[in-house]
């Protein structure tokens, strides 16, 4: 399997403190990645510079062999939804993105429909609940058909139910795209265990595969 | 108050206060709440400069810029070729001038907010700069209202500048604020009063709409 993500030698420094700390990893394209480790391990940093949202401050990163960033979706820990209805939220999402421009309504519909949450289309996304949001937030995530989507302890605030949904939901997207989860749950460990990066004071313990 | 509701006169020079200072408001709005998204989203050279700019001009006192805008537009200023000098048009320029830079700023404060909430979505969604723009914008539209009407109420209440270049003009450039400063010095008290009286219920219907969308939005 060709590598989806290299990450070369990356380290992250913040206000001369280290973040994260000389990582180097290959990340297949299919399947799942989950990232572990304590409170203040360096998770959630590591996503993010996966992600781009954050540049390494020593290191590259290169996305199928280039820099070129490639398409992702992100889903929050905490939810955010903007002011609009849950219709609104996939339609910028389809409309504001830089990869598909494929605004249709009859996709949003059908991946509604097909989640079983069409009925929450017209209400609006910050007023429905959090476990709501949240499987919301992993269906915009999917929409724009990104290769890469990051998920940041995304059932930490959720109820049961609402968790078993969203792990079905990632467990699904991961037989085509390439899944990176931060995690700290041990149901996780058990359910998506092709690949686990641990992680610790922002070094890499382990990586098993 | 009601006395005057008759009077031509007194209709007249409300109905050109308001004209010129919605006018004012919404180029202003135009020009300053994409500008200040702009300088929330981007960073480059010489921003900090821009923002310390922007907020110099915000104590900008009004008759300076009236003084400014006169030298502009009067026979031997550059502008003078336009002929606007003491039309509604020369009094809309000089309240954008003043109230740009404040809905600016305010403009800015509020954009921080929502920007640094969407940031990390909008990067995930690589969206454009353009993109982030028009998000912002529209995630902050309570809040950017509740700016355009602190500008409009600066604007409604603004004296210095629009008498220099408006030359309170009886049935041409005559505002609210204009037409108190007149008959008060003709001693011409009633009529003044209620002018006063008007722009003080409109400041408070501003102040009620502006308190109103604060409220919504919480």
């Amino acid at each position: 399997m060709s590598n989806l993500i290299e990450l070369k030698n990356i380290s992250l420094v913040i206000k001369n403190i280290s973040i994260i700390n000389d990582i180097s990893l290959n990340l297949g394209e299919r399947g799942t990645t989950l990232v572990t480790g304590h409170n203040g391990a360096g998770k959630s940093s590591l996503l993010r510079l996966m992600a781009g949202f954050i540049k390494p401050t020593k290191g590259n990163i290169l996305y199928g062999g280039s820099q070129e960033k490639l398409p992702i979706g992100f889903v929050f820990q905490k939810p955010v939804m903007l002011d609009r209805n849950v219709n609104g939220n996939l339609l910028h999402a389809l409309a504001y993105n830089g990869n598909t421009k494929n605004i249709n309504q009859s996709l949003i519909d059908q991946t509604l429909r097909i989640n079983n949450v069409f009925h929450l289309r017209d209400l609006s996304a910050k007023k429905i609940s959090v476990g709501e949001q949240q499987i919301i937030s992993v269906l915009r995530g999917l929409i724009i058909k990104p290769s890469i989507l990051f998920l940041d302890e995304p059932t930490s605030s959720l109820d049961p139910e609402y968790t078993q949904i969203v792990e079905n939901l990632i467990l699904k997207a991961s037989k085509e795209i390439k899944i990176v989860l931060v995690t700290q749950s041990t149901t996780h460990l058990k359910l998506f265990n092709d690949e686990i990066i641990h992680l610790s004071r922002g070094k890499l313990i382990e990586s098993t595969s | 108050m009601f006395e005057y509701l008759t009077d031509m006169n007194y209709i007249e020079i409300v109905l050109l206060s308001l004209e010129v200072s919605l006018l004012a408001v919404f180029i202003s709005c135009l020009i300053s709440m994409p500008f200040a998204a702009f300088l929330v989203i981007k960073q480059f050279p010489g921003r900090q400069l821009i923002i310390v700019m922007i907020n110099t001009l915000m104590g900008l006192p009004p008759v300076v810029v009236g003084l400014f805008l006169y030298l502009l537009l009067s026979a031997n200023g550059s502008l003078s070729a336009y002929k606007l000098l003491y039309t509604p048009s020369a009094m809309v320029i000089a309240q954008i001038i003043i109230i740009t830079p404040i809905i600016t700023a305010l403009s800015k404060e509020s954009l921080e907010i929502f920007y640094s909430h969407y940031e990390d979505y909008l990067t995930s969604l690589r969206s454009s700069n353009i993109q982030k723009i028009q998000t912002i914008l529209w995630e902050g539209r309570y809040s950017l209202l509740t700016n355009g009407l602190a500008g409009l109420g600066r604007a409604m209440s603004e004296v210095g500048a629009i008498i220099i270049v408006g030359g309170n003009i009886e049935h041409l450039t005559r505002t609210m604020t204009t037409g108190i400063v007149l008959e008060t010095s003709r001693g011409e008290f009633s009529f003044a009063l209620n002018l006063g009286l008007t722009l003080l219920f409109i400041s408070l219907l501003i102040n009620v709409a502006v308190h109103t969308l604060r409220k919504s939005e919480e």
